[in-house]
């Protein structure tokens, strides 16, 4: 008679690695610890891959939060985590003197029912006697609603099955929360660009900490309230380009303006009807969703597809919506503007149907060359860094802002005005800088385009480097 | 095979199964304590599994405690052979 009951090398290596688990965690448990242990119920073999990892890492993360925000200073961070043929395991450590478990299991119980993914995260608790705390709940099985254990000795599914299944899940969820990490970074770059361009002082005719500029009817705090009412709707911009799929994003311009103009009634709102931000509303909300379409696509921030993207958007925009233009109908500043002077008054859309060529072929390249730096500047050295760019896409930009309310002239003089104190600026003479702006603030002459352009270029600059 | 120690195998780990083996005197007979997350379904399966397994192994007198946390045939039969062997002293074991 043959004394032996043939088993596989995989199972074997698997029941081995299993029982050895098995053994840490009573080996823990005798040292005072309610031993918590959080594995993947993963179906089939192997139990790893780059995925599972990176879940498992994602996992980790969650629980330690829930686990310290829901039993206050109970677990006080002690954690062994091991990768063995049974998959990778993290075990944490929760001195049995804080907390009952039985308390620690609802609390695995309850992280595994809310989460989405809870049926493939097997967390299992060990009370400090080496006793197994069991829920006495069956977990449903992945692909029906009948329990995962019934389905496993009938074998309903087969291991391919559940196994495709659940790493399509994961590998789905690890997708969703990248998007949402890059949409939280994005549009916070967007907010922090906003708010840089806001307090760079002292400016030529632009609201700044110091001073109103040419204005009077808005300052800082204004600013302040307007960035903080569009804060919110960045994250909108950037939910639709991270779920857009087709590759003709110019479908998604409509919707684009649709949340600008709800950007627009809460600026509205929380100016009383002040116009802080309608010029960097369009332009910002264009550089968000060309921004997380970039990246989404290649991993990192590419200013040239970048402005590709923000060129397909808005191709054929003044065609569209400035060349049928009359005379005496009620219109926007813009539209009066290009009705005056055509193409060099095409403002923020003709900005935005080149692809930015202010921010492109002048800004980013005077940053690349000056070496401006922006990663966690003090507010000293704004004013070295920014002020240069600022002054380089006033030289070159021609702001409707200006031309509407001024005309050519002036936007001329303010061109070589800019120029001249960008050669003094690099010089340590700051007298030109200071009579620009002591000339624009005089002359109410606001350079409010091209305030929307430095803000699109820190922001890129964010982008680029985060 | 002849018994000689108490001995176990296994895990109390989901889809596995802990084993404690316990040898009996001569004519004791068989008393296998069955405990599953499954045992309203499978447990006459599960029954019938161990004791065909004990045929293979020879073994009529013997307390057996069986712990399943929804283990598959396979994973039973092995953890069986694992704990009967270490209880016979032919395969070393991590018992303490």
């Amino acid at each position: 008679m043959q004394n032996t009951i043939k088993t596989n090398h995989i199972v074997s290596s698997l029941l081995k690695a299993r029982e050895e688990r098995w053994q840490t965690k009573l080996a823990l448990s005798r040292h005072g610890w309610h031993v918590v242990s959080l594995q993947l119920n993963l179906a089939g073999y192997p139990k790893t891959n780059d995925e599972t990892e990176k879940f498992m890492k994602l996992i980790d993360g969650q629980f330690v939060k829930f686990i310290t925000a829901h039993a206050p200073a109970k677990y006080k961070g002690e954690k062994k985590a091991f990768i063995d043929q049974a998959g990778e395991c993290i075990i944490y450590l929760v001195p049995e003197l804080g907390i009952t478990a039985k308390a620690l299991k609802d609390l695995t119980e309850m992280f595994e029912e809310r989460h989405e993914l809870g049926r493939i995260i097997d967390l299992d608790v060990m009370d400090s006697k080496g006793k197994p705390i069991s829920s006495g709940k069956a977990k449903g099985c992945f692909l029906c609603d009948n329990p995962a254990e019934e389905c496993r000795k009938t074998s309903t599914h087969t291991i391919d099955q559940v196994r495709n299944s659940m790493l399509g899940s994961i590998n789905a969820y690890l997708i969703e929360v990248e998007k949402q990490k890059l949409i939280n970074r994005v549009a916070s770059n967007a907010v922090k660009a906003l708010l840089y361009e806001v307090s760079l002082s002292p400016k030529p005719g632009l609201v700044c900490r110091a001073s109103m500029g040419a204005h009077s009817d808005m300052d800082f705090l204004t600013f302040i309230n307007s960035v903080s009412a569009l804060s919110p709707f960045f994250k909108d911009i950037g939910r639709l380009a991270a779920d857009f799929k087709s590759n003709n994003v110019a479908l998604c311009f409509p919707r684009i303006r649709e949340i600008g103009l709800e950007m627009e009634e809460a600026m509205n709102k929380a100016t009383d009807g002040v116009n802080t931000h309608k010029g960097a509303i369009f332009l910002m909300a264009l550089s968000v969703f060309s921004a997380i379409r970039v990246i989404l696509k290649k991993k990192s921030f590419k200013s040239s597809m970048f402005s590709s993207i923000v060129q397909q958007l808005t191709k054929g925009m003044i065609q569209r919506e400035l060349c049928d233009l009359k005379e005496g109908s009620k219109m926007s500043h813009g539209e009066a503007c290009f009705l005056q002077y055509g193409l060099q008054g095409a403002g923020a859309r003709g900005e935005a149907e080149q692809g930015f060529p202010s921010i492109m072929h002048h800004a980013l390249p005077f940053m690349k060359e000056n070496n401006t730096q922006l990663d966690k500047i003090r507010d000293i050295e704004m004013f070295d860094q920014l002020a240069l760019v600022l002054l380089k896409i006033m030289s070159v930009n021609n702001d409707t802002n200006v031309l509407f309310r001024h005309g050519k002239d002036v936007l001329e003089e303010l061109k070589s005005r800019s120029l001249v104190a960008i050669d003094a600026l690099n010089n340590n003479d700051i007298t030109p800088y200071s009579k620009l702006v002591e000339w624009c603030n005089s002359n109410k002459i606001s350079p409010g385009g091209s305030a929307d352009l430095l803000s699109v270029s820190v922001f890129i600059q964010f982008c680029l480097y985060d | 095979m002849k018994l000689k120690i108490k001995a176990q195998a296994g895990s109390f780990e989901s889809s596995d199964v802990l084993i404690m083996v316990e040898p009996l005197a001569d004519g004791s007979g068989r008393r296998v304590e069955l405990e599953s997350i499954v045992m309203q379904q499978f447990g006459d399966d599960l029954l019938a599994q161990i004791n065909k397994d004990l045929d293979v192994f020879e073994i009529s007198d013997v307390r057996i405690i069986v712990n399943d946390k929804g283990a598959l045939p396979p994973t039973i039969s092995a953890r069986l052979e694992t704990a009967l062997k270490r209880s016979a002293g032919i395969q070393s074991g991590t018992l303490n």
